[in-house]
């Protein structure tokens, strides 16, 4: 999820930079409009873009005898849509490339794309589709947390085997190599971020329904989400 | 329900933990996938070098997890007061 400082080659760090900068714009212009449309939202926007703060932040031992990080960007994602987690998910790269050597200035654009815009979307997508499918909120949010954890590692790991392809296997062989490392290991943090996440919206719904129903996420046949 | 998420998170952790295979002998378990990323690529590619470095000093394990849970308390107490706040919001 966060390729370290420098560990991109030059061109692609570039690339990628590029690649995300567009949506990080956008991003902060749909913050701002957010805020200065729906005062009322600040509390929101602040919970989700804390829930990515707290989550990206744990490091939580796999069964594959490996650690990571959950990424905590499905639920701004579902609440407030994702042009928002791209700029919320790149405010808290920076600082962890900054303050924590966690992550790089260098990679910030690649990491921003696999965190911030990837992950979010394909969370929003999964919400969006398991609501339809299911009808439930619960289960809705956690599809949408565990898989946009999963599509930022997986992102991340076609980043990494771009700009690393194994000398004899190419960009198959190392992507391979890179899911091997980052996948199966994200698998149970993945389902445990989306627990987490249902948790939240739980007790979001019972402090700001109003809110919740305003914004679209809970509809009046959800009563029985917080029970 | 609220509980019975909450404890299936929880054993979902614990038992990751405890499944997971023992590490070698002498070596330091449940290393992070990011470094062992940074571990492939250095070995897969021995004339690699990061070409750019912040020059941040190189913390201590023990510092840089201060440091993630300084991360993680903030964003929980900034989550506490967002909930706190939107409770006493609706209560009025």
């Amino acid at each position: 999820m966060h390729i370290a400082e420098g560990f991109l080659p030059p061109l692609h760090a570039a690339a990628w930079t590029l690649a995300s900068a567009p949506f990080v714009v956008h991003g902060a212009r749909a913050v701002v409009r957010q805020v200065r449309e729906h005062p009322e939202d600040r509390l929101l926007l602040g919970a989700a873009g804390a829930f990515t703060f707290v989550l990206s932040a744990i490091k939580l031992p796999s069964v594959t005898g490996s650690s990571s990080h959950p990424t905590g960007t499905g639920l701004g994602a579902v609440l407030f849509r994702p042009p928002v987690m791209a700029l919320l998910g790149t405010v808290v790269l920076v600082f962890q490339a900054l303050l924590l050597a966690h992550g790089g200035l260098t990679t910030l654009g690649a990491n921003a794309f696999s965190m911030a815009v990837v992950g979010p979307w394909v969370g929003w997508w999964t919400y969006r589709l398991a609501r339809r499918l299911t009808g439930s909120l619960a289960v809705a949010v956690f599809a949408a947390c565990a898989l946009a954890d999963l599509a930022t590692y997986v992102t991340t790991s076609l980043q990494l085997a771009l700009a690393f392809p194994d000398p004899a296997t190419g960009v198959p062989g190392a992507l391979a190599a890179f899911l091997g490392i980052f996948g199966l290991t994200q698998v149970p943090l993945a389902v445990a971020e989306g627990l987490v996440a249902v948790l939240v919206v739980r007790a979001l719904v019972s402090v700001a329904p109003e809110d919740l129903q305003r914004l679209r996420v809970l509809r009046v046949t959800d009563a029985a989400v917080s029970r | 329900m609220t509980a019975a998420i909450a404890t299936a998170a929880v054993l979902l952790v614990a038992l990751s933990f405890a499944l997971a295979p023992s590490p070698p002998e002498g070596a330091e378990g449940f290393t992070g996938a990011d470094s062992q990323a940074t571990q492939y690529i250095e070995q897969s590619r021995p004339d690699y070098d990061p070409w750019f470095s912040l020059g941040l000093p190189v913390l201590p394990s023990q510092v840089e997890s201060g440091l993630f849970a300084l991360q993680a308390a903030l964003g929980g107490i900034a989550l506490g007061y967002a909930v706190g706040r939107l409770r006493g919001r609706s209560a009025t």
